[in-house]
């Protein structure tokens, strides 16, 4: 175990606990507002890949991709205006809305792959494809530099907006008493849109940071979508920083596990790492008193 | 009310166009000549993971069966599609093939992944259809031999020994690092590789696992290089995963040669790993210099668009419709018995897969198109694309 291989595991387990973390916000931002564990958030992360691929051959660069993140946040408000606010006016079962959401990830899901093909495709990153060596051991991706840099921006922005603004008060305020949030002037509605926007927004950036690195496809948001739900629940749902704290925690174990122990179980360890924290803090690693 | 009426009428209108859509053999065999029609069944993957290629294979029939059709069908018989959606389970696939038997199916074609594969031929032979597969590779579906079921691709166990032939020829005293992903097909196939290259002689030096979905597979392609691997045999499914260890190992500089099968024919592996895949070898079955496959291609891409450049496998489909039609022909009967029968019978067959000149005998004893190693094509990637056919050593 040298000093640079230790580097290298900290530099990936880190860029992949960023994607998590990143995936994990998205879910955050709307189960903290409105209670929803929106399932369509994966592919969210999908649309936004695809469209990229879709869009770039016909426009600049920076065109399609705030096309793309555009309509990646309309997918959101959609499922919002569609789906869940219809189901709420019916008084529908939560069982209701978690099969109408998932429903609704599938039909998204093999939709895009109707209309758009079966196949991968590569979506060119933002930050293009050099490479920074340090020795022989560690190798950092421009694209992975990005993936930092966005993550500890988005994670500010998002607290500063929660703790800072009425905005972001009244996110919190709707999902803790959404009666009383009413009595003192809170727009639930306009809370609703402001959360599922802001949830399609991360997501689809996911979409931007993620792909290049891997594909753009209608499956790829699937794994950032199953492991952004497991990283909120490993971090904690009181706080936006248990989504950081789970997805780091969660790319440092599995890359960790890769290079020291064995590939074959690196992706089991989420799991184990999930029952782990369930079994002995219920409430997440940064769980409800970080809260008040 | 009203809205409950519309919402009624627009899914019987929705209904209604999706049968029509999705019936499109029947549609093509009205075109053709009279007689009772020759009914073709297939199963394949329409929208999971295997449908990239299943979609291809499916597109590559149709396009035959449209340009047979026009011609007035086959002898004089308008040949009928019927494919059925086995959603990459080999439960379904099963299913499918029990339904499109009570159908009237002629012959079942299998079109979606090694996996479903073998389950639809356990129960074509149980309910005595002949069957077969364009593309599976897994050594079981044909060997023992089975009584229903023809292919025409290159087994595992084949592909395996011109791995080991040609890597013996290329480096001395090879060591063999292996990384798989965690799809059915990776786990089974590398299983399978260990032992074969084992008895092979070769000496194999590790075994890395892709985590799925993960942008980031530098510790595997770490750990392969430490190994002292001094070539590395990258098997499995999913397509991006594979192409992402490619990248690693280009990325940390390991100069090992990569080695696979014929999954990496697949366009989406050049587009994604880009100049990352030059030098990679691969055992294919398809040689793309010879002029019957270009003028398949010509056609595929002609009627279905480009995504069949590069995609060379769709020409098992191509040449597998033909021999079937061709074999019903010679059975000069309908009977399951029969057909199987005429397959069996098929006897220096010329056929555009494998090297120039190779035709196709079956017999009670061989339901393989392909039977030395000798016959696989090995072909290396550069600049991205798969390229010609590399002359064994």
């Amino acid at each position: 175990m040298t000093f640079g291989s230790i580097a290298q595991v900290a530099a990936s387990g880190l860029h992949v606990g960023c994607i998590y973390a990143l995936a994990a916000l998205s879910f955050y931002v709307i189960h903290s507002a409105t209670g929803i564990l929106n399932f369509v958030q994966g592919e969210c992360i999908m649309v936004s890949a695809v469209l990229g691929v879709v869009l770039l051959p016909w426009m600049p660069y920076p065109v399609a991709m705030v096309l793309s993140i555009g309509a990646t946040i309309v997918l959101s408000l959609l499922t919002e205006r569609l789906v869940i606010r219809r189901l709420e006016a019916r008084q529908a079962d939560l069982f209701i809305m978690i099969l109408s959401l998932l429903g609704l990830m599938i039909v998204v899901r093999y939709g895009t792959g109707a209309l758009f093909g079966q196949e991968e495709y590569m979506l060119p990153g933002p930050a293009g494809a050099g490479v920074i060596e340090i020795g022989n051991s560690v190798f950092l991706p421009y694209q992975v530099i990005l993936i930092y840099v966005v993550t500890a921006l988005t994670f500010a922005a998002v607290h500063v907006l929660s703790k800072r603004t009425w905005l972001g008060r009244s996110l919190r305020v709707a999902a803790i008493d959404p009666i009383g949030a009413t009595l003192i002037g809170v727009n639930l509605v306009r809370v609703r849109v402001v959360a599922f926007g802001l949830g399609g927004f991360i997501a689809a950036m996911v979409g931007w940071l993620y792909a290049p690195l891997y594909a753009a496809g209608y499956m790829v948001g699937v794994v950032p979508g199953v492991k952004g739900f497991i990283v909120m629940v490993i971090g904690g749902m009181a706080s936006p920083i248990g989504s950081l704290v789970g997805g780091i925690t969660l790319g440092l174990v599995e890359v960790a596990t890769a290079r020291y122990f064995s590939s074959l179980y690196s992706d089991a360890t989420a799991f184990v790492v999930l029952m782990g924290v369930l079994f002995l803090r219920p409430e997440g690693l940064i769980g409800a008193k970080s809260r008040a | 009310m009203t809205t409950r009426r519309r919402f009624l009428a627009g899914s019987i209108g929705y209904a209604t166009l999706s049968m029509a859509a999705s019936l499109p053999g029947a549609a093509r065999a009205q075109t053709a000549g009279g007689g009772k029609p020759i009914i073709i069944g297939a199963h394949g993957d329409r929208a999971k993971q295997a449908s990239y290629y299943s979609m291809l294979y499916k597109d590559a029939v149709e396009t035959f069966l449209d340009e047979l059709n026009k011609k007035g069908g086959a002898n004089g018989r308008p040949v009928q599609f019927m494919f059925e959606d086995d959603e990459n389970s080999p439960v379904v696939a099963a299913s499918r093939v029990e339904k499109l038997a009570a159908e009237g199916a002629f012959y079942i074609l299998s079109m979606g992944s090694s996996a479903t594969g073998v389950a639809a031929q356990a129960k074509g032979e149980e309910l005595k259809i002949p069957i077969g597969s364009p593309t599976n590779t897994i050594t079981a579906l044909s060997q023992p031999l089975r009584h229903y079921y023809f292919r025409m691709s290159i087994r595992d166990d084949l592909i395996a020994a011109a791995l080991v032939e040609y890597v013996k020829k290329m480096i001395n005293n090879p060591r063999v690092g292996i990384v798989r992903d965690t799809t059915e097909t990776g786990l089974l196939t590398s299983d399978s590789y260990i032992k074969l290259f084992k008895d092979g002689g070769l000496e194999m030096v590790s075994v890395e696992q892709i985590t799925p979905g993960s942008s980031d597979v530098t510790a595997q392609a770490l750990k392969t290089k430490e190994s002292g691997a001094n070539i590395v045999l990258i098997v499995g499914g999913s397509i991006p995963d594979l192409a992402n260890y490619v990248k690693a190992h280009k990325g940390i500089r390991n100069d090992a040669p990569m080695i696979g099968n014929y999954l990496f024919t697949t366009a989406a592996f050049g587009r994604l790993t880009g100049s990352a895949s030059d030098g990679f070898l691969f055992v294919d079955s398809v040689y793309p210099e010879r002029p019957e496959v270009t003028e398949i291609m010509s056609k595929l891409i002609a009627a279905k668009g480009d995504r069949f450049q590069n995609n060379l496998s769709a020409v098992h489909a191509w040449e597998y419709i033909r021999l079937v039609l061709d074999a019903i022909g010679r059975a000069g009967s309908d009977d399951h018995e029969a057909i199987r029968n005429a397959m069996e019978k098929t006897t220096d067959w010329p056929v555009a897969i494998g090297p120039p000149g190779m035709k196709l005998s079956y017999s009670p004893t061989n339901h393989d198109l392909f039977t030395q190693p000798q016959q696989a094509v090995i072909r290396a990637y550069k600049d991205g694309q798969p390229g010609p056919a590399v002359p064994w050593k």
